[in-house]
């Protein structure tokens, strides 16, 4: 029974957390803890918070699966659930808020842009280059307005699908497109020099 | 006009997010007009470095 959980979908962990398999949830913590977390961070630009805001979600995924019902894919349900507790991790810290957006005092460059770094070559050639890009391209996502950037992670980095983002945003299809061209416009103009050199 | 129309459509076109006739309306319009074939790699470029 234990072994067969690793192959299960989320859904059916959800459906047998919800019958009382507790294991089941140890399960979805281990695959989804750190997506979670990268989420969060991204949003709330502190690695402590994110880290809360991480648990928190899981806590409220186990508080949620007497009444759970796999309505919609549990992916989508919990990207929902960690964007609400971010966007209000960020409200509620006005230092994180402040921080976020004017760039100061211990926002961790290497962890928020760490994944550009996994996708350029890694040759000691454009070593350099390489930092200046990922602290161009955090300068950059940071100057965005809050849900031009979000639209633009979720899109960009997380993968989804802006059927699925407008879902998450509570807005229409057409509102995520533009909110995604006008954040990649922006982020065109303020990364010009470094499209150019390409 | 329509390169005005075009331009706004371009970043759904990189995402794969148009419908086909959408789609082949941005396709045909990006091979024949440089300024927005131009825009059009702009973008792409933008894209690859996030």
């Amino acid at each position: 029974m234990e072994d067969d959980r690793e192959t299960l979908p989320d859904e059916e962990l959800m459906l047998r957390l919800k019958d009382g398999e507790a294991d089941c949830f140890k399960e979805l913590v281990m695959r989804h803890q750190r997506s979670v977390i990268n989420t969060a961070f991204r949003v709330t630009g502190n690695h402590q918070e994110a880290e809360e805001v991480a648990q928190e979600v899981f806590l409220r995924i186990y508080r949620a699966a007497p009444g759970y019902r796999p309505d919609a894919k549990f992916s989508t349900y919990l990207y929902r659930v960690t964007l609400n507790l971010s966007l209000n991790q960020v409200r509620k810290a006005r230092a994180v808020l402040s921080r976020f957006f004017s760039g100061e005092q211990g926002f961790n460059e290497e962890l928020v842009i760490g994944e550009v770094a996994d996708r350029l070559p890694d040759t000691p050639l454009i070593s350099l280059e390489k930092k200046e890009v990922k602290k161009a391209v955090r300068k950059a996502i940071r100057s965005l307005p809050k849900r031009q950037r979000v639209a633009i992670i979720l899109s960009q980095y997380e993968g989804l699908s802006y059927q699925e983002i407008s879902e998450l945003l509570h807005c229409s299809h057409k509102a995520v497109e533009r909110l995604i061209h006008r954040g990649k416009i922006q982020l065109k103009e303020e990364l010009a020099s470094y499209i150019q050199k390409k | 006009m329509e390169c005005r129309e075009i331009r706004k459509r371009l970043s759904a076109y990189l995402d794969g997010e148009l419908k086909q006739g959408e789609w082949e309306r941005v396709a045909n319009h990006v091979t024949s007009c440089s300024n927005c074939g131009r825009e059009l790699r702009a973008l792409q470029e933008t894209c690859s470095l996030l």
